[in-house]
């Protein structure tokens, strides 16, 4: 009764009887009266009709009656009132054009976005079966006609959805028909894409599309079309764009610069490896052709690259002979000057580049506290070789990339304890500290290598040929030769397991088929040792190529009679399957219906792996389902894990799907729990998931307790220090605690590595910041949860190990002296604060407050002589160690020193902002404070950018002088590295 | 406006000819026309626009209705008069501020709730019961009546019932108070068969009120009664068997929950 409502004072019926009662007459006008007048009044008195819907629904059905459409939508109104959507729609349909979209009321609204979501399903399900699926032509039509409106209401982003959704790319592109397709638009298309998009395949095509119309926009955004293209692994046309900008001004080179890093940091080694190959090819063809055509000038490189294949090499060869004599010294320089960027570009693409600067940060910026391990090292009983050898790795964690280790070297002779695996272990450890050390990796390693025929350990050797894969992780090409004759040299166990690891490390998704048949003959020798690394390898050789290497790997793993080899196995078809989705289905059922539980436990891993970072409802629902109905405690405890791997694109929706599970009665699922939170909301420090790992963290089974510690410790990364604080503490009591499970202290231990690892400078980024998926953190991340069965493979935990830092470079890869603003209080994020001037403050009060209450609880636990480091030596102890991290610096740090003293006596001044200096460490949870300082002189070259990875800045006062932050990473031999001599110093008996 | 009324009152005056003159099947054409052409009127309910005619309107409107009521009564259709008294009774109780109250608006009330009363449906008698105010259930006659019949019918005075059909309030009651005794002979029918085995033809005669032997015998037949000689045998046999309960399945049950709900708390 809508005129009622608009006319003050007019009566309202109040009840419908009647009008039903003219239902039951036997005249068809009558009914038809009667279907209208309660059409008007069925919102008020819905409750009245509904009791005779059966009359209103006979009426439809008869096929003689005049009005069925009216009765139709009359039975549609009263369903949706009573609640029954999918009723009310299938009515609303019949209804046909009496059902009117464009009314603007509860009703028509809910039917239709009921419709949408509809059709969505069905589309989907069609896209995803690939069958055609016959659609209701009434539905389409409802869902076309507010198509129309939301493109005639401008209501663009709707639309988008509604084409997106339905899987149905001619509207997406007649919403860019429409209208102008504006970049904001663009990227709330894109971010759809990835993030809502069930079916691989239609993301693949949507994004397709979407790099098309990205095209067409007057300035397309290079960055933005590089990463689709990545993801449709199409690297001949990344490698036309980066050619095509090379050749044009230099803005366009420093965005080629960017874009190359942007695609380094997605860590997709095989599409890189394409794109630098490909890059190469049409260098080297377009050259010289450019040289001949044009004066000078360089044309576009593309159109050079579009050139037939046949581009002559003898007449290219003639033209380069001539070219310098011909135009004297000019084209020459400029020919170089085009040797120079392409050499810079293939240096980023190969990571050569990026690895160095990340090196030189992690180097430079090295916050790791000597103290805390020492102080591990004498709290726990060295005995106990669990201990023992998890502080090993814990070292190891700490000093990620940053070449130091001097602790080892400090402590030979403890070191010495480990024995047989831990030796193995302890040796690999020095592939993670020197991790990026490319050039210098088999140098580092060499006393450990047997050298001329003569060997050493066969352990320590083993280990570092396993380190040797671990420095120089898909980037391995150096080292591949040398790995893969050590592999065929070894004659122990010991040391194909370390080459096996090594090789597949270094191999990193090549596919390579020498490489393959190697370890292949390593399997199939049985040997127990050798066979489970082997058979990771393999996984790791073609980790997300979904290649049919599987069946064999599968067939082997039903024949072998060890459980190890199996889980190796079982695990490396995991591998395989990374990021395949769909494709992975068939082999995921077929590991997940296996009688042997160590395939079903793979399984899982191929569930998590294959659907990494999708949030897809499919998987989800079968690691639940494995999760509580498995009977081997091995795959339930896997099944919960996978689930972090699934979900850590979106962490937030992690804790209460696992929040349940972490009730349960079974320990195994519990300690999955932990490990799922730990994976998904790595480095966020959300407060859900601490609640429940908080919980877990005192559960009665010890190895909960370690799950929940790691965990704690990975959700906690580079979180500000005023959350961290209570759980550093709590370490500390755990691992001086004598009374505490092996188990847990071990946890405890690792946990204290990994808080604090790569020198307080790295952070676990499962995801790029473009969104997607990085293949490297994410198997490293999986390889290094089996821990559980085999303690070396915990080293993998330094592959999702990123380096968080902001490095801003020029035309030439260098580093100018250049600063971001953060704008919050310094002490914040304090730790990260660079050694230069006032922050320096910051940064070394940090540090000293966990020294102080360390070496509190320790002259508590132990009374040794290292008490004697009180907080009134604080200050000394942080210029000494300042002083060791970076020499050059060592003039500012006097003046920082200074500062110190004037600020120590008025702590509570706290500025509201600070000035950082590139490079910098910024903290996820810091970027949105960080800002570029306008009229600076240097500006990113992508004007989005963020103020974190690595970002090229164009120089808006080319020709002024230029100061450059220079950092050389100590990369002497690791055999002739004496303790320095002390500094000169003069004697002054007067200030005794 | 006007003339549509016109033509409404012409219809109207037709069909209390056609009614007066008792042919059922021309009532119903003209009810029909008349309907569809109320539908045509913006005043009546359910749009109450505010017409100049509204009030003119609604009065036409509801002296339709209330003839086709009485037109119905008068064909001794129920079905009819439940659906006409429907649509009429939107007019009693929404217009009831925007016209004078109807003459007939009583008797139609009166006979509607007799009309349940034959249907014995008792619930929806009393729910109708409380739409009147009690001082007219007091002094209206056509109320007064009904509500004394509904009275005996529950004290199962039924002879009263049966001689009240002399004491009609209007000629209008009396096919409706006609049906009521057939309505309270089945009632004693099925009361006889619960309460005796057998009854000679006499009694039955007497106790169900039937005026002829023939008639009695007719009702035997309808209800499946065996008659044996001079006696009508009830099949009641099976009702007579009363269920044993079997108790211990019943304590067992009971134990099982107790233990069962013990177990999940």
């Amino acid at each position: 009764m809508k005129k009622g409502e608009e006319v003050e004072g007019q009566q309202k019926l109040t009840s419908a009887q009647g009008l039903i009662a003219l239902l039951d007459e036997d005249d068809d006008r009558l009914r038809a009266c009667a279907l209208k007048q309660l059409d008007e009044v069925v919102p008020d008195l819905w409750f009245e009709v509904s009791s005779s819907i059966a009359t209103i629904e006979a009426l439809y059905e008869d096929e003689s009656f005049g009005e069925r459409n009216l009765a139709a939508l009359l039975a549609s109104k009263v369903f949706y009132h009573l609640g029954e959507l999918q009723e009310s729609l299938t009515y609303a349909l019949c209804a046909g054009s009496l059902f009117d979209v464009t009314e603007q009321s509860d009703y028509v609204q809910t039917i239709v976005g009921k419709c949408i979501d509809e059709y969505m399903k069905q589309r989907e399900k069609g896209e995803i079966s690939g069958e055609e699926i016959q659609i209701d032509s009434r539905l389409e039509a409802i869902v076309q006609r507010m198509f129309k409106r939301c493109l005639e209401d401008g209501q663009l982003e709707q639309a988008i959805g509604i084409a997106l959704d339905s899987c149905h790319l001619d509207l997406l592109r007649t919403v860019a028909e429409h209208g102008q397709f504006d970049k904001k638009l663009l990227t709330y298309a894109l971010r759809v894409c990835q993030n809502l998009i069930v079916s691989r395949k239609f993301r693949e095509k949507a994004l397709r599309l979407m790099v098309d119309l990205f095209k067409q926009l007057d300035q397309p955004d290079w960055i933005v079309i590089s990463q689709c293209l990545m993801f449709l692994d199409e690297a001949a046309a990344v490698a036309e764009i980066l050619t095509n900008l090379l050749g044009q001004d230099s803005d366009s080179i420093l965005l080629a610069y960017q874009i190359a890093f942007d695609l380094f940091e997605n860590e997709q080694p095989q599409f890189l490896s394409k794109v630098s190959d490909h890059v190469e090819k049409m260098l080297k063809k377009a050259e010289q052709p450019a040289e001949t055509a044009a004066d000078g000038e360089k044309p576009a490189a593309s159109q050079e690259g579009a050139e037939p294949m046949e581009a002559d090499q003898e007449m290219t060869g003639a033209a380069e002979g001539a070219a310098p004599a011909e135009k004297k010294e000019k084209p020459s320089s400029e020919e170089k000057e085009s040797d120079r960027k392409v050499n810079k570009l293939l240096s980023i693409l190969q990571g050569d580049a990026p690895i160095k600067l990340h090196l030189e940060f992690l180097y430079s910026k090295n916050r790791t506290d000597p103290t805390i391990l020492k102080n591990l090292k004498s709290s726990v009983e060295t005995r106990n070789s669990v201990c023992h050898s998890a502080i090993i790795f814990t070292n190891a964690l700490m000093h990620m990339g940053t070449t130091v280790d001097t602790f080892l070297r400090e402590h030979l002779d403890w070191l010495a304890r480990a024995t047989n695996w831990a030796k193995f272990s302890a040796t690999a450890g020095l592939g993670v500290i020197h991790r990026g050390q490319l050039s210098q990796g088999q140098f580092l390693m060499a006393p450990y290598l047997p050298s001329d025929g003569s060997s050493g350990s066969p352990f320590s050797e083993g280990g570092a040929l396993y380190a040797l894969g671990l420095m120089h992780c898909d980037k391995g090409k150096v080292i591949r030769d040398f790995l893969l004759q050590s592999l065929r040299n070894a004659s122990s166990e010991v040391v194909q397991h370390g080459a096996c690891l090594g090789l597949g490390l270094a191999t990193l998704g090549t596919d390579d088929e020498e490489v393959f048949e190697d370890l292949k003959n390593v399997l199939y020798t049985d040997s127990a040792v050798a066979g489970e690394a082997a058979g990771i390898a393999i996984g790791l050789l073609s980790v997300g190529t979904g290649s049919d290497k599987t069946e064999q790997m599968l067939a082997y793993a039903h024949d072998t009679q060890h459980e190890k080899i199996t889980r190796g196995l079982a695990l490396g078809c995991a591998l395989v399957m990374y990021g395949r989705e769909e494709n992975a289905d068939a082999l995921i059922l077929q590991l997940c219906q296996d009688q042997n539980p160590i395939l079903r436990y793979g399984g899982m891993f191929c569930i998590g792996l294959a659907y990494s970072g999708t949030m897809s409802n499919f998987a989800i629902q079968k690691l639940l389902h494995f999760a509580v109905s498995d009977v081997s405690d091995d795959v339930r405890r896997a099944a919960v894990m996978c689930l972090g791997f699934v979900m850590y694109s979106q962490p937030e929706q992690c804790p209460h799907t696992v929040a349940l599970l972490s009730e349960s009665f079974n320990p195994h699922v519990r300690y999955g729990v932990a490990m799922a939170l730990g994976i998904a909301c790595a480095g966020t420090g959300m407060k859900e998931a601490m609640n429940i790992l908080q919980v877990l963290s005192k559960d009665a089974i010890d190895f909960v307790r370690q799950g929940a510690l790691i965990a704690t410790s990975m959700v906690l990364l580079q979180q500000p220090e005023s959350k961290v604080s209570g759980f550093r503490k709590k370490l500390d009591k755990i691992v001086s605690d004598k009374h505490e499970d092996v188990m847990c202290k071990m946890g405890a231990i690792i946990a204290v590595g990994l808080i604090d690892a790569g020198g307080r400078n790295v952070n676990i980024r499962l995801r790029s910041r473009n969104g997607f998926p990085r293949l490297l953190s994410v198997i490293g991340m999986a390889v290094f949860t089996q821990y559980w069965y085999w303690y070396p493979l915990s080293y993998f935990m330094s592959l999702p190990l990123t380096p968080t830092a902001f490095i801003g470079l020029n035309e030439n890869l260098d580093m100018p002296k250049f600063s971001v603003v953060s704008k919050c209080k310094p002490s914040i994020f304090a730790y990260a604060e660079p050694v230069e001037h006032a922050n320096n403050v910051l940064t070394s009060k940090a540090p000293t407050a966990v020294l102080s209450t360390t070496a509190k609880a320790k002259a508590r636990a132990a009374k040794k002589e290292d008490a004697k480091k009180s907080t009134s030596e604080k200050g000394k102890e942080n210029a000494d160690s300042n002083k060791m991290e970076v020499e050059g610096e060592a003039a500012e740090l006097e003046a920082a020193g200074d500062e110190k003293k004037e600020e120590g006596s008025k702590p509570k001044a706290e500025a509201t902002e600070e000035q950082k200096e590139n490079p910098t460490r910024v903290v996820p949870a810091q970027e949105k404070h960080v800002h570029f300082l306008a009229g600076s002189r240097f500006t990113p070259i992508n004007e989005n950018a963020k103020s974190i990875g690595i970002v090229l800045l164009k120089d808006n006062e080319p020709g002024k002088e230029l100061e450059v932050v220079n950092i050389p990473v100590n990369t002497e031999p690791p055999a002739s590295t004496e303790p320095p001599p002390p500094e000169p110093f003069e004697y002054n008996s007067a200030l005794d | 406006m006007a003339n549509v009324l016109q033509r409404g009152k012409r219809l109207l005056e037709k069909l209390k000819a056609e009614a007066s003159k008792g042919k059922a099947s021309l009532c119903e054409e003209t009810l029909v026309e008349i309907k569809l052409h109320l539908t045509n009127l913006r005043g009546l309910p359910p749009r109450f626009e505010k017409t100049a005619t509204a009030q003119e309107e609604i009065l036409l409107g509801r002296e339709c209705l209330e003839q086709a009521v009485l037109c119905s009564v008068q064909f001794r259709d129920e079905a009819a008069f439940e659906r006409n008294f429907l649509q009429l009774n939107t007019y009693y109780t929404d217009t009831k501020d925007l016209v004078p109250p109807s003459e007939q608006e009583l008797v139609v009330r009166g006979l509607n709730l007799l009309r349940l009363l034959v249907q014995n449906r008792i619930a929806e008698f009393h729910t109708e019961l409380e739409t009147i105010p009690p001082h007219v259930q007091n002094s209206s006659p056509y109320i007064k009546y009904v509500i004394q019949l509904e009275q005996s019918h529950m004290e199962g005075a039924y002879n009263k019932i049966l001689n009240s059909s002399k004491d009609c309030p209007s000629q209008l009651y009396v096919p409706f108070a006609e049906k009521l005794i057939e309505t309270v002979r089945d009632e004693i029918c099925a009361c006889s068969e619960e309460a005796y085995n057998s009854l000679t033809i006499a009694e039955a005669q007497k106790i169900m009120r039937f005026d002829t032997k023939q008639a009695l015998l007719d009702y035997a037949k309808e209800s499946d009664w065996e008659v044996e000689g001079d006696r009508i045998l009830f099949k009641n046999e099976a009702a007579s068997e009363s269920v044993e309960l079997d108790s211990m399945a019943l304590i067992k049950n009971t134990l099982y929950y107790a233990k069962e709900i013990e177990r999940i708390v």
